[in-house]
Formats: structure tokens, sequence, C-alpha cells
């Protein structure tokens, strides 16, 4: 399990990160969702994402980065496709980030379904 | 990994966890991805019960639903992880969590799955049953 530790106001939290759920973007902050609790830090996304295991966290989106171990469905769409959450949550896989969508369905061996995109 | 401060932006950079060099065939597979229609299925691998086969395509069995999908047990037992999943005949691929008993009859045993299907563990495919047996 990796730990990351994140500066929050004047607390110093350590995250789990296999457990950080989404990160959204909010202006110039970036909030952290995990298990329920947020946590906002003034980082941008793009900084975030260099520090995350880029197999397990994927930009979908200009504000947002997700888990791939949340995701429990993808409907495919023209351009953008829909992403559920396995709490129900949607977001949208912008077709700017296809190329990280491309990299991970390639995770997945028998993806013949990655033809589709 | 260094904390990330709202301040500090200087000094070394540590490689910690973004190596962003990982091979996709190192992941252990831990979601089966299942085309329907036009959705993506991620299947946690852990959920599926068994695996069978209908017509041209592969049903696969978690524990209330089944969804199906197109591709072969073959490649199937390919990606999954050998220590969980077994195919037992020609036609079924088990999670061996879900075993609830291993039956003797003859020549072949029987699973019981804990959703009460029966399959044989034909004698064909003694040999994963051999790799069960010397695992546990």
């Amino acid at each position: 399990m990796n730990y990351m530790p994140v500066h929050i106001g004047r607390r110093l939290v350590i995250l789990e990160v296999e457990s950080i759920d989404w990160i959204e973007a909010d202006g110039n902050y970036a909030v952290i969702h995990q298990a329920g609790k947020t946590y906002t830090l003034r980082k941008s996304l793009r900084d975030l994402e260099t520090r995350l295991d880029r197999w397990t966290f994927f930009r979908i989106g200009r504000s947002v980065i997700l888990n791939r171990m949340r995701i429990k469905e993808l409907r495919i769409g023209r351009w953008d496709h829909q992403v559920v959450l396995d709490n129900g949550k949607v977001f949208t896989w912008g077709r700017r980030y296809r190329q990280n969508l491309r990299r991970m369905l390639s995770l997945h061996p028998e993806g013949r379904a990655r033809c589709a995109l | 990994m260094r904390p990330l401060s709202p301040v500090e932006t200087t000094g070394p950079r540590t490689t910690a966890a973004a190596p962003d060099s990982t091979p996709a065939s190192l992941h252990r597979i831990d979601r089966l991805l299942v085309r329907e229609r036009d959705r993506l299925l991620f299947l946690p691998v852990d959920e599926i019960d068994w695996i069978g086969t209908d017509r041209k395509y592969l049903r696969i069995h978690l524990g209330d639903r089944s969804v199906l999908m197109r591709g072969s047990l073959t490649a199937l037992n390919r990606i999954l992880d050998p220590g969980k999943f077994y195919r037992i005949n020609r036609s079924v691929i088990i999670n061996i969590e879900r075993i609830n008993e291993l039956r003797r009859e003859g020549r072949h045993f029987t699973v019981v799955l804990k959703d009460d299907t029966a399959w044989i563990w034909s004698p064909r495919y003694r040999y994963t049953l051999k790799r069960l047996l010397s695992a546990g």
C-alpha cells in the first residue's frame, strides 16, 4: 500500500493512495475524494497526475482524475464516454483524453472491446 | 514520497509511486472487461462464481446475475489467476473459492458450487484437479 502525505491547511494528512476514489479540480484547488471524505489542497491536477501511479489513476477530463479500480462500467458514446463508478457517480471521459482511455483498456488482455473505441 | 505541500515546490523529486514504465502485462488481472452492447462492464474477478458457455458465447455468473460475453474459455483461462480459476471441463471454468464440495463419482469428480450448481470435473481435466489438490 502506498501512502501520500498531503498538506491540508496546517495538517499533514497521510492518504492511502489506493483508496482515493477520484480527484476533482475546483478552481485553483484539487479536491481529493476518498471513502466519502474530501480533502482540498492547492495543487494542480497535472501535478498530482505525475505523482500518482499512472496505471491506477487516469486523467479522464480537464478536471477529473479517476482511480480505475472504482470504475464499474463505461457507456460508450460517439465521442465522449460516460464512466460509472461503483458508487453510482457518473463522469464523462472526454474525447481529448481518449489516449488515456486506450491506455487503460490496454490493461485488459481480453479487450476486443477496445477496438470499438 | 515527498509531502505535497502548497508552498514547497523545489527540492529533489523522488520517483516513488509514479514510475511510468509499468508494463501492462505485469498487472495481475483484477477486473474483467466485458462488452455489453454499448457498455463496457468492469467485473471484479473476485465476484465471478463460474464461467460457462452459451452457444458461441461465454456466460459469466456473478452472484444472482450473469453476463454474456464473446470470447473463448481458453483465452480467458490464460488471463485469469491460475491459483483461483480452474478449467474443470470443456465448457466450464470455476472460481475455486465457490466450491462447496467435491464428490467422487466413479471415475470422475462432481463439483458442487455454493449456488448449488453441479459440474463434472472431467477426467480430461484431471491435471487441473491435481494442480488444485497439490496446491492445498
